[in-house]
């Protein structure tokens, strides 16, 4: 199954600690979600196996939240690290995905429904009831519309309300200020969701960044976006100070950030970059690009927007990027040596540490949280 | 294509070799690429590249006659091999099979490699889908109409022949051997890709190798995917980037044409915008409906500044119909759906 590398051996004094969650599979319909120990290199499958999407730790790292096959659909399916109390949500939709845990890990957000006009729903974990994000609908019954909504929402990510603020006074246009309060609480701050809409009628669909909150959702407006224009954006992050997100923008997919000194490409190459994830300290963005070839791992500090390598070469893919808490490492995956394995990168030096070394293919993995 | 012309000689009187065509199941052997679902085409002097499972002997054949190729390795992570191979420029326009020797063993790829004297600025491509070999929907048989189907193209002599998938009714063993028994009668190249029947076991991937490439045909590009590739694996893997990637290498072309077995409103979005908003792929050919459809019905819902990918539909072959269209200068037309084959004997 997984074979681990002594990484007490490898990696002598500076071995990692803690658990990752990560995929074992090739193919998707046998990819189960497993927990590693990196001290002892021990793992454990704890996913049932059934076509398992990327595990995501709750912020407390006491759970594990995931999509896997259910019915004849894909369901959320929540377990323990060590596999024990694993369930599925009680959800309304056959088919549901990306699932993200809120900020106290009461909540958990992901889109349901089928092809593209999929919903944004969150779910209480305490009341088990969902809740549909987002809509135009009244919560009050009348006919009021509150505001625009996109035909389909995807990848969402929990925003703090701190930082909706943020984005509130960024905005130079009373307009817009105006306009974007129709989504907000007027009594209370509350966390919203940053979401990729799908905008647009059919035949003229693109994607924009929304605002999104269980009264409505918003597009960013486009005074603060790096530029005017009907542009396709994707994979919006949020970091301590700003916003990440791919927008082919200027041309390509680029990594653009929204933060209070501006809005700026921060990667700015003719090849295609994507999948920003930004370190702990809100300094430094990890991203993939295909700027040497194959996949390749890059990270630029947001502010100074030097771009350094960190893992890519001319004969592999290099990809999935994820910082230690400490910023001084990158978990990643690597085909490297022939077929998808997981990777730890030291940002100084570049030593890279193999973690896994299976035929089959290891996918998605993410370090858990240290315990609050 | 034109009956060839062979000057050059070097004649195979006697073969110390195993020779086969492929494994003895007709699955790929030695030679993964170029095959005869997805064959090189180039000009005299050009070079193609070659996926070979191991460092071997590479030689262009046609009738008896034989043509070494100068090939310069490289080795893969994973134990894979690529040779660039230089077409010697002497080399007569023409359909040629590529064989690797290593040791005493000898794997031949038929129809793999086509040498053109110079691209036509306009050309016909016949497009064909969902052959569902082993189907018994009627009552003749699926192989027999197949046959029926390639015995009209041969007639009609298309420059290419385009197949989007379902080409085996649940993808058996024995139903790829029967495909590509049919498939090999045929003289213009053909580029083959994927449907869902087809990914039901390992032996789209035995058989043809890759489930995503790109190639040019003079002036213009076309992209091969797996749309329901993209709805399991959007993001885990590269599968986006390799996307990505295939698309650049054809964005310079005069048209942009991506084919597929169905498009896939499921597709990761991420995958959709890079073939149909950031450079929409200027057509899309697929099959998958059976039928004619109202364009409307079956549209790519995107659009951008740089247009709107427009829809080509053919329906199943297994029903005995197929479809050519014109490319060239002028914006590309499918003719009327054609009947080629009768489903009854």
């Amino acid at each position: 199954m997984v074979f681990v590398l002594s990484l007490s051996l490898a990696l002598g004094a500076s071995a990692p600690e803690g658990h990752i969650a990560y995929l074992v599979g090739t193919e998707p319909e046998d990819r189960r979600v497993y927990v590693m120990d990196l001290a002892t290199g021990e793992t454990e499958a704890v996913g049932p196996g059934k076509h398992d999407g990327a595990p995501v730790w709750s912020h407390d790292g006491a759970w594990v939240a995931f999509e896997s096959q259910f019915d004849e659909g894909m369901g959320i399916a929540l377990v323990r690290p060590d596999g024990g109390d694993s369930r599925y949500l009680e959800t309304k939709a056959l088919w549901n995905k990306d699932p993200v845990w809120s900020f106290d890990d009461r909540r958990i957000a992901y889109t349901a429904g089928d092809g593209l006009k999929q919903k944004l729903v969150v779910y209480n974990l305490e009341s088990g009831k969902e809740t549909v994000w987002g809509s135009t609908e009244d919560p009050g019954g009348s006919d009021e519309i509150l505001a625009s909504r996109p035909a389909g929402f995807f990848r969402p990510r929990w925003v703090p309300a701190e930082a909706i603020q943020l984005l509130l006074d960024s905005m130079k246009s009373l307009d817009d200020q105006i306009e974007f309060n129709i989504v907000l609480d007027e009594e209370e701050s509350e966390d919203g969701i940053l979401a990729i809409g799908l905008d647009g009628a059919p035949g003229k669909y693109t994607t924009n960044i929304y605002l999104v909150t269980p009264r409505g959702s918003m597009p960013i407006p486009e005074s603060i976006m790096p530029s005017r224009g009907a542009y396709a954006e994707w994979a919006v992050e949020l970091g301590r100070d700003g916003i990440a997100f791919v927008s082919n923008d200027g041309g390509d997919f680029e990594i653009f950030v929204i933060n209070p000194r501006g809005a700026y490409d921060v990667s700015n190459h003719r090849a295609m970059d994507t999948n920003p994830v930004w370190s702990y300290n809100g300094q430094w963005i990890a991203f993939e690009s295909l700027r040497d070839g194959p996949v390749g791992l890059y990270r630029v500090h947001q502010d100074t927007v030097r771009v350094f390598k960190v893992a890519a070469d001319s004969r592999s893919d290099n990809w999935w990027p994820r910082w230690s808490r400490d910023g001084k490492q990158l978990l990643h995956l690597s085909n490297r040596n022939g077929n998808a394995d997981i990777f730890i990168t030291s940002l100084r030096g570049g030593k890279a540490i193999q973690l896994t070394d299976s035929p089959e293919d290891e996918l998605a993995p993410a370090w858990r949280p240290l315990p609050r | 294509m034109n009956a060839m012309r062979i000057t050059a000689v070097f004649l195979c009187t006697a073969l110390p070799w195993i020779a086969q065509a492929r494994d003895l199941d007709g699955s790929l052997g030695l030679i993964r690429s170029p095959n005869d679902g997805r064959p090189a085409l180039l000009l005299p002097g050009e070079s193609f590249t070659a996926e070979v499972a191991a460092k071997a002997g590479l030689f262009l054949r046609a009738g008896e006659a034989e043509f070494p190729v100068d090939s310069e390795w490289t080795e893969w992570p994973g134990d894979r091999f690529t040779a660039t191979c230089s077409v010697p420029p002497h080399l007569a326009p023409g359909q040629y099979s590529l064989v690797a020797r290593t040791g005493n063993t000898e794997d031949v790829n038929l129809r793999s490699v086509y040498i053109y004297e110079s691209f036509p600025d306009t050309y016909t491509v016949a497009h064909i889908t969902d052959t569902r070999i082993g189907s018994k929907r009627h009552p003749r048989s699926s192989k027999a109409i197949f046959a029926s189907i390639v015995d009209a193209l041969n007639e009609a002599d298309p420059d290419l022949v385009l197949v989007t998938g379902n080409l085996t009714e649940d993808g058996s063993l024995e139903q790829f051997e029967s495909f590509i028994s049919t498939l090999n009668d045929l003289e213009a190249p053909t580029f083959i890709c994927a449907g869902s029947r087809d990914r039901q076991g390992p032996y789209y991937k035995a058989f043809f190798d890759k489930v995503r490439y790109a190639f040019r045909f003079g002036h213009d590009g076309y992209l091969a995917f797996d749309s329901t590739d993209y709805v399991v694996a959007d993001g885990l893997g590269t599968e986006v980037a390799e996307l990505q990637r295939l698309r650049r290498s054809i964005k310079s072309s005069r048209w942009s044409i991506g084919f597929t077995h169905r498009y896939e409103p499921r597709m990761g979005i991420l995958a959709q915008l890079i073939l149909f908003v950031d450079a929409p792929l200027d057509f899309l050919v697929f099959g998958h409906w059976h039928r004619e459809a109202p364009l409307d019905e079956i549209a790519v819902p995107w659009g951008s500044r740089h247009g709107r990918t427009r829809m080509m539909l053919t329906p199943a072959a297994i029903d005995g119909q197929l479809r050519y269209v014109e490319v060239g200068p002028h914006e590309p037309k499918h003719a009327d759906v054609l009947q080629a084959a009768s489903t009854t004997d």
